[in-house]
C-alpha cells in the first residue's frame, strides 16, 4: 500500500518554470513536458496561467493541486474585481496564494505544488515565489520544478537589475533552455508570457524564437 | 383605531413586511438612534473630523465616544452603546482580516460595505434585533478623503459632511450652513464643535467633546480631547 506522499511524489510532474523582474515589466516562461516517473505524460502541458488582466502564475508539482489552486485565485480576484471596481495589486494576489497554501499545510495535506506569481501594478512589475509550506517572498527572479536547479545557475549569472522586456526574456529563456538539455523531467515546448503596464501578453512561437527560444 | 401597525402585529418581528412595505422594527431602532447622543462627522479636502460629545452623568465616568479602527479609520455612532461597542469591534476585526488576506490596509468604502451588510442580516432573518445605532466611518485612503454614514438597516451613504443621533437636525443645519470642501483643518473642528453645542444639552461645566481627526498629510487617526480641541482653537 503505498503512502498518500508516494502517490503525490509519483504524480508530481517534473518542470522547470521561470520568473524574471524587468525594468517595465515581469516574464514567466515554462517548458510544455509533463511527466510521470520516466513517462512523458503530455507534451502540451499548460504551466503559465492568467489570473486576471495583469497578473499570471507558474506552476510545479501536483497538476491536479496546482489547477485547483489557480481556479480559486481567478474566482476571489473576480470578486475583488467586481466588488471594489479595482484590481488587487500583484502583492495582493501573492498574499491569497500564500493563505491558501499555508491554510493547507497546515491541515497535514499541503498541496504539493510550487509556484511563481508575476504581475504588474501601478507600484511596477513585481516576481513572487511560494513553497508548498506557505512561505512567500518577492524576488527579482526565481525558478521552480525539478529543472530549476539548473536554472538557478544561468540567472544567477545573467541577472542585472532593470533589464528591458528583450533582455529578460532573453535570460529567462536561456535558463529554461539549460534545464530543458539536462533535466529529463524538462522539455518539449515554451511558453512564455509577459506582463507590463498594457497588461497580459502570450508570446507566439514566432517571437519565443526570436528571443533564443528554439529547441 | 387600527392605523398603528402594532396592533397588527407587523412590528413584532424584522422578518415581516408591513402591508405597507416597511420594516417597522428598523424603523424602532431609527428612533433608538434618535435618543442617543449626537455625534457629528465632517470630510473636507485635507482632512475628516468626527465628533461626539463625551456626557457625564452623577458619578458616572463619561466614556469613550470616538474610536479608533484601524491606524487610517475612525468611527463613532450614536444609540445604544452596547450595540455600538459589539459592532466597533467587529469592524476592527475585519480591518484585521483584510491585513492578513492581502496585506494591505482596508479601503474605508469596503468596511463600511461589510458592516452594512451585516447590519443588513439583521433585517431578514427571525430571532435578532437590529443594531439600535447608527454609525460613521472616517478615513483617509490613499491621498484621498472619506466620511460614511451606515444606518441600522445597513444602508451606507458617503457624506461630505453629517449629523447622528439626538437632535441631529439642529446639528446638521450649522453643518449646512458653515460647510466647505475647502475648510481648513481647524475651521472643520470649529465647526463640528459649533454643530455638535446646536444639537446638545450642556453638561454643568460645559460641552466635552471627543474628537478623532485625520489628515491626509499623515493619514493617521488621532484622537482629540477636549483639551486638545482647545488649544487647535486657539493656535
Amino acid at each position: 500500500m503505498q503512502s498518500s506522499g508516494d502517490i503525490e511524489k509519483e504524480l508530481a510532474k517534473g518542470t522547470t518554470t521561470v520568473g524574471v523582474k524587468c525594468k517595465d515589466c515581469a516574464v514567466l516562461v515554462a517548458d510544455m513536458r509533463a511527466s510521470m516517473g520516466t513517462l512523458v505524460a503530455s507534451d502540451h502541458a499548460k504551466k503559465v496561467h492568467q489570473l486576471n488582466d495583469f497578473s499570471a502564475i507558474t506552476i510545479a508539482g501536483l497538476v491536479s493541486d496546482a489547477q485547483y489552486i489557480i481556479d480559486i485565485m481567478q474566482a476571489q480576484i473576480r470578486l475583488f474585481e467586481l466588488d471594489r471596481k479595482r484590481r488587487p495589486k500583484t502583492s495582493m494576489i501573492a498574499n491569497l496564494v500564500k493563505n491558501m497554501l499555508y491554510g493547507q499545510y497546515r491541515s497535514y495535506f499541503p498541496y504539493y505544488v510550487q509556484l511563481i506569481v508575476g504581475g504588474w501594478d501601478q507600484t511596477g512589475p513585481h516576481i513572487y515565489s511560494f513553497d508548498m509550506a506557505g512561505s512567500l517572498s518577492e524576488d527579482d527572479w526565481f525558478s521552480s520544478g525539478s529543472g530549476s536547479p539548473l536554472a538557478f545557475g544561468v540567472l544567477e549569472a545573467l541577472y542585472k537589475e532593470n533589464m528591458t522586456e528583450e533582455e529578460g526574456m532573453k535570460i529567462a529563456l536561456k535558463a529554461l533552455k539549460s534545464a530543458i538539455k539536462r533535466d529529463t523531467a524538462t522539455g518539449d515546448g515554451i511558453r512564455a508570457v509577459v506582463i507590463d503596464s498594457k497588461g497580459f501578453r502570450e508570446l507566439s512561437k514566432e517571437e519565443i524564437i526570436k528571443h533564443g527560444g528554439d529547441l | 383605531m387600527f392605523s398603528q401597525p402594532s396592533q397588527f402585529g407587523y412590528d413584532k418581528a424584522t422578518v415581516i413586511f408591513s402591508p405597507d412595505g416597511r420594516i417597522i422594527q428598523v424603523e424602532y431602532a431609527r428612533e433608538a438612534v434618535k435618543m442617543g447622543s449626537t455625534a457629528v462627522g465632517i470630510k473636507t479636502n485635507t482632512c475628516v473630523v468626527l465628533a461626539g460629545q463625551k456626557r457625564s452623568f452623577e458619578l458616572i465616568e463619561s466614556a469613550d465616544k470616538v474610536f479608533k479602527i484601524d491606524d487610517h479609520i475612525s468611527s463613532t455612532f450614536s444609540g445604544y452603546s452596547a450595540d455600538g461597542r459589539a459592532l466597533l469591534q467587529r469592524a476592527r476585526v475585519e480591518a484585521q482580516i483584510e491585513r492578513i488576506t492581502y496585506g494591505e490596509v482596508i479601503d474605508p468604502e469596503v468596511l463600511s460595505e461589510k458592516i452594512g451588510d451585516y447590519l443588513q442580516s439583521f433585517t431578514q432573518y427571525g430571532g435578532v434585533r437590529p443594531f439600535g445605532i447608527a454609525v460613521l466611518f472616517g478615513s483617509v485612503y490613499e491621498g484621498d478623503t472619506f466620511l460614511f454614514f451606515i444606518d441600522p438597516g445597513g444602508a451606507i451613504f458617503s457624506c461630505l459632511a453629517t449629523a447622528i443621533g439626538a437632535n441631529e437636525a439642529a446639528a446638521k443645519e450649522v453643518l449646512k450652513n458653515g460647510y466647505k470642501k475647502a475648510l481648513t483643518t481647524k475651521a472643520a473642528i470649529k465647526l463640528a464643535l459649533d454643530a455638535l453645542k446646536a444639537a446638545t444639552e450642556e453638561d454643568e461645566g460645559g460641552l466635552v467633546a471627543e474628537m478623532s481627526l485625520i489628515e491626509t498629510k499623515t493619514g493617521k487617526v488621532q484622537i482629540l480631547s477636549q483639551k486638545d480641541i482647545d488649544e487647535i482653537l486657539k493656535a
